[in-house]
C-alpha cells in the first residue's frame, strides 16, 4: 500500500497513447477489411508500451495502464499478423483454393450422375451419340422477307464450307 | 498521476473517434462510392470475408435493418457495439464533468461493460477468424 501511494507519473504519457494505440488496432483486427492496418498501431502500441514500462520502472511509475496496454497490443497485433499470414501465404491459399476445386468436382460428378439416370428413365443409352436437332422459327414483322431468306441461305451455305474443311468447332 | 484528467482525455478521444465513423456511415450511402478500401481486395484481388460492412454500416445509420443484413451479415452486431460505445463514452464525459470525486469506481464499470460489449459484439468476428485459422 505505502509503494502505491509512493508512486509517480513516470511513464503514464507513452502508457495512455500505448494504450489508445493498443484498443484502436484491437477494434480493426478483427475486421478482415482493415485487419492488415491494424499492424501500424498495434506494433507503436507495443513500442510506446516497452518505452512507458522502462520510464516507470526508473521513475517509480504505476505500472498497471501499462501493462494493460502492452497486453491489448500485443493481442491486437497477432491477430493482425493472422490476417497478414492467410493474405500472403501462398501455401494457406493453395490449399484453401485446391479445397474448392475438390468440392466443385465431386459436385460436378453427382450432376453427371443424376444426368446419366434422367437419360435411363427417358430410355436413352448414355454411352451412345445422339444427334439433336433444334427447330427455331423466326416471325418477321417488317423488312424484306426474301432479303433476309438469302442472307440465311448464305450463312447455311457459309457454314457447311466450314464443316467440309474441317474448321468447324465440336 | 490525475487518474480523472487521463480518463477525460481518454474519454473525449474515443467519443471523437466513434462519432467520426458515424459521421462517414452518414455521408457516403448504402449504395457504395466509400473512399476506403478493402485492403484484403487489394492484396488478395478475393472479395473480403466481411465485404459490404461499410455500406452496411451507411444503411443501419438511416435506419434501413433489412437492407443492412443483406449487405453484411457482421454490420449490425458492430454497429450495436460502436452505437452503444458512443453513448457510454458521451455519459461517461457527463459524469466526469459533473462529478469531481475519484473515477476509479465508474472506471471499472466502463471497463467491464466494454469487455463485455466487445466480446458479445464482436463474436461474429472471432469466429470467423477461429474458422479461416482452422481451415474451414
Amino acid at each position: 500500500m505505502e509503494e502505491q501511494r509512493n508512486t509517480t507519473s513516470a511513464g503514464q504519457g507513452f502508457g495512455i497513447a500505448a494504450l489508445v494505440l493498443g484498443v484502436i488496432a484491437l477494434l480493426t483486427a478483427f475486421i478482415p477489411c482493415v485487419g492488415i492496418l491494424a499492424l501500424i498501431p498495434g506494433i507503436l502500441g507495443i513500442i510506446f508500451a516497452i518505452v512507458a514500462l522502462v520510464q516507470a520502472s526508473q521513475g517509480h511509475g504505476a505500472k498497471a495502464l501499462i501493462i494493460t496496454a502492452l497486453v491489448i497490443s500485443i493481442l491486437a497485433t497477432s491477430v493482425s499478423t493472422v490476417w497478414v499470414l492467410m493474405v500472403s501465404a501462398p501455401g494457406m491459399m493453395m490449399g484453401t483454393g485446391l479445397r474448392n476445386i475438390t468440392k466443385q468436382f465431386h459436385m460436378l460428378q453427382k450432376s453427371l450422375e443424376e444426368m446419366e439416370e434422367d437419360l435411363e428413365d427417358l430410355g436413352l443409352d448414355s454411352t451412345k451419340n445422339y444427334h439433336i436437332t433444334i427447330e427455331k422459327t423466326i416471325k418477321v414483322t417488317g423488312g424484306d422477307k426474301e432479303e433476309l431468306l438469302e442472307e440465311l441461305e448464305g450463312a447455311d451455305t457459309a457454314a457447311e464450307a466450314r464443316d467440309t474443311t474441317g474448321a468447324g468447332v465440336e | 498521476m490525475d487518474v480523472r484528467k487521463v480518463y477525460i482525455r481518454v474519454d473525449r478521444f474515443f467519443l471523437v473517434l466513434f462519432a467520426a465513423i458515424f459521421l462517414y456511415a452518414a455521408v457516403y450511402p448504402p449504395a457504395g462510392g466509400h473512399p476506403v478500401p478493402s485492403f484484403y481486395t487489394l492484396l488478395t484481388g478475393d472479395p473480403s470475408p466481411t465485404a459490404g460492412l461499410s455500406r452496411s454500416f451507411s444503411a443501419l445509420v438511416r435506419g434501413e435493418v433489412a437492407r443492412a443484413r443483406a449487405l453484411s451479415p457482421y454490420g449490425l452486431p458492430l454497429f450495436l457495439f460502436f452505437s452503444l460505445q458512443l453513448l457510454m463514452r458521451a455519459v461517461v464525459l457527463v459524469l466526469l464533468v459533473k462529478q469531481k470525486k475519484d473515477p476509479r469506481s465508474l472506471l471499472r464499470v466502463d471497463l467491464w461493460f466494454s469487455f463485455f460489449l466487445f466480446a458479445g459484439c464482436y463474436a461474429p468476428l472471432i469466429a470467423l477468424l477461429i474458422q479461416r485459422v482452422s481451415g474451414g
